[in-house]
C-alpha cells in the first residue's frame, strides 16, 4: 500500500454534525447527571453501596468513542468503497458500542430514566430473551439481502436507517445480559442462561459469513461498481468480509466465556 | 435542536464522500471514476469527486494535476475552470472541487487530468436542473436523533432525581 494512500485515508473524516451533536450532548448530560449527583452529595452514598462505581464512565466514553470511530472516522469513508470496511463498521456499532454504554450506566441512572419515560413495560417485552434475538437477526440478516444493502449505500437516509437499527437493536439484544439496572430485567431463572443467550447469537453470523465466504460471485452489485483499493478485487473484498463475520461469532463465545467465569459461582451452586 | 435544525436547513451544506457515480472510464494509461451530489446535478453548488487509477496495477494516482472544466453544451458562454483537490474532498483519495452551474439545462462537464504518465481529458453531458428545495431528510441522522433525545433525558433525570432521591431518604428515615 502507498504510504501517501494510507495518509490521505487517516486524513478522511465524516463529520456529521448530527452525529457530532448527538454523541456530544449524550456526553454532555451524562456529565451533567453526575455532577448534578455530587453536587447534591448523593454520588458518595451511592458509590459506598456499589451502585456507581469508577469505572462507569470510561465504559460510556468508550461506547461513545466507538461510535465516533464507526460513523465519523476514515472507517466511514472506506466503508463506501469496501465491503470489509462496513463489516468492520458493524462490529464496532453491534458489538463495541452498544454493550459498552450498557456497562457505562449506572443503575440509579437506567432506573431512573425507565421510570421517568415510563418504559418499563415496553422494555421488559422488547428485551425478553426471545423478543431480542428475532429483532435483531431478523434486522440483521434483512440488511444484508443483496436489493436492500445496494440501495442502503446509495441512499444516505436509508444507510442511515440501517446504522440506527443495527445498534438499537443490539443495545435490545444486550440488554438483559448486562441489566444495566441491576435486577429489573433478569434473564431466565436459570444459572447458565446468559451464558446459552450468548453462545447462540454466534451461528447466525457464522452461516451469513461462509455463504458470503464461499460465494464464487459478488452479492453486492455496488462494490463491482465502486472504485478498488490495494489490489483488492470486489469478490476477495466479500471474502474477507464474511471471515469478519466469523470473528463477530467468534466475540459471542469469548463473551459467553467472559460471563461463565465472572458469574458462575460454583460455591453458590453447591449451597 | 436549535443548532441541529438549523444545519438540516442549511442551503449549499454539501459533502465531498463520492455521490452518485457519473462515469467510470478508461482513458490512456488510467481508470477515471467521477461522482457528484447531489444528483442529479442541479443550479448552484455541486460536488463532483474523481478518482484517478492506474490501469497497470490498480493503485491509485495521488500526485496529478485535476481541473473540471464547466461550459455550456451550445457554447454560450464561457467555460468555467474548477481545480480539484485532495484538500476539501471529505474522502481524501478523491479529487474534489464544488461545481457551480449558473442555469439549468446541458452542460459539458469535462474532467482534464494531468498525471505523471500522461495527460487524458473526458468529457460528460449533464443535464443541470432546477434547484430543488433541501430535502431535509437527507440530512436527517437517524443515529444523532434519538442521541440527542436521550441526552435530554439526562438532563430530565437530573431535576427529577432530586424529587426521587430526596422521597427515598424520607422513607428510609421513617
Amino acid at each position: 500500500m502507498q504510504d501517501s494512500t494510507l495518509l490521505l485515508i487517516m486524513r478522511s473524516w465524516s463529520w456529521n454534525p448530527l452525529i457530532l451533536i448527538g454523541l456530544g450532548s449524550v456526553a454532555a448530560g451524562y456529565a451533567y447527571a453526575f455532577y448534578y449527583f455530587w453536587r447534591h452529595n448523593w454520588l458518595e452514598r451511592l458509590v459506598q453501596r456499589g451502585l456507581i462505581r469508577r469505572s462507569h464512565p470510561w465504559y460510556f466514553i468508550a461506547g461513545l468513542g466507538a461510535i465516533f470511530i464507526a460513523l465519523l472516522s476514515p472507517v466511514d469513508i472506506l466503508a463506501d468503497m469496501l465491503f470489509l470496511m462496513h463489516m468492520i463498521q458493524h462490529i464496532l456499532l453491534m458489538m463495541v458500542a452498544a454493550p459498552l454504554i450498557l456497562l457505562g450506566l449506572p443503575a440509579p441512572f437506567a432506573r431512573w430514566l425507565i421510570l421517568e419515560t415510563r418504559l418499563k413495560g415496553m422494555l421488559t417485552w422488547l428485551t425478553h430473551p426471545m423478543i431480542a434475538y428475532t429483532l435483531l437477526y431478523a434486522n440483521f440478516l434483512t440488511w444484508h439481502v443483496p436489493t436492500l444493502y445496494d440501495a442502503a449505500l446509495r441512499n444516505a437516509l436509508l444507510h442511515d436507517l440501517e446504522h440506527a437499527l443495527f445498534f438499537y437493536t443490539a443495545l435490545i439484544s444486550w440488554w438483559r445480559v448486562i441489566d444495566p439496572t441491576q435486577g429489573w430485567f433478569p434473564m431466565w431463572r436459570w444459572p447458565p442462561a446468559r451464558w446459552v443467550y450468548l453462545i447462540v447469537n454466534a451461528p447466525p453470523n457464522y452461516v451469513l459469513g461462509s455463504i458470503l465466504w464461499a460465494s464464487s460471485s459478488v452479492w453486492y452489485s455496488f462494490y463491482l461498481e465502486a472504485p478498488r483499493l490495494w489490489d483488492l478485487s470486489a469478490l476477495q473484498d466479500q471474502r474477507y468480509g464474511g471471515m469478519l463475520m466469523w470473528f463477530q461469532g467468534w466475540m459471542y463465545i469469548m463473551a459467553s466465556m467472559i460471563v461463565f467465569f465472572i458469574w458462575y459461582d460454583p460455591e453458590r451452586e453447591q449451597a | 435542536m436549535a443548532s441541529s435544525l438549523m444545519i438540516m436547513t442549511w442551503p449549499g451544506v454539501v459533502r465531498a464522500n463520492g455521490g452518485t457515480i457519473l462515469l467510470v472510464e478508461e482513458v490512456g494509461p488510467y481508470e477515471l471514476t467521477v461522482t457528484a451530489s447531489p444528483y442529479p446535478l442541479q443550479v448552484g453548488t455541486n460536488d463532483v469527486n474523481a478518482l484517478v487509477e492506474r490501469l497497470s496495477d490498480q493503485r491509485l494516482v495521488l500526485n496529478a494535476q485535476v481541473q473540471m472544466i464547466v461550459e455550456p453544451l451550445d457554447q454560450s458562454g464561457n467555460p468555467q475552470i474548477f481545480l480539484a483537490t485532495h484538500d476539501t474532498a471529505t474522502n481524501k483519495l478523491y479529487y474534489h472541487a464544488n461545481i457551480i452551474f449558473p442555469t439549468s439545462g446541458q452542460w459539458n462537464l469535462t474532467i482534464k487530468v494531468d498525471g505523471p504518465e500522461d495527460s487524458i481529458i473526458t468529457t460528460y453531458k449533464a443535464q443541470v436542473t432546477s434547484r430543488q428545495s433541501v430535502n431535509f431528510l437527507r440530512y436527517v441522522s437517524l443515529v444523532g436523533l434519538p442521541l440527542i433525545l436521550i441526552a435530554f433525558l439526562f438532563f430530565v433525570l437530573s431535576r427529577r432525581a432530586r424529587e426521587l432521591f430526596n422521597d427515598n431518604s424520607e422513607s428510609e428515615d421513617q
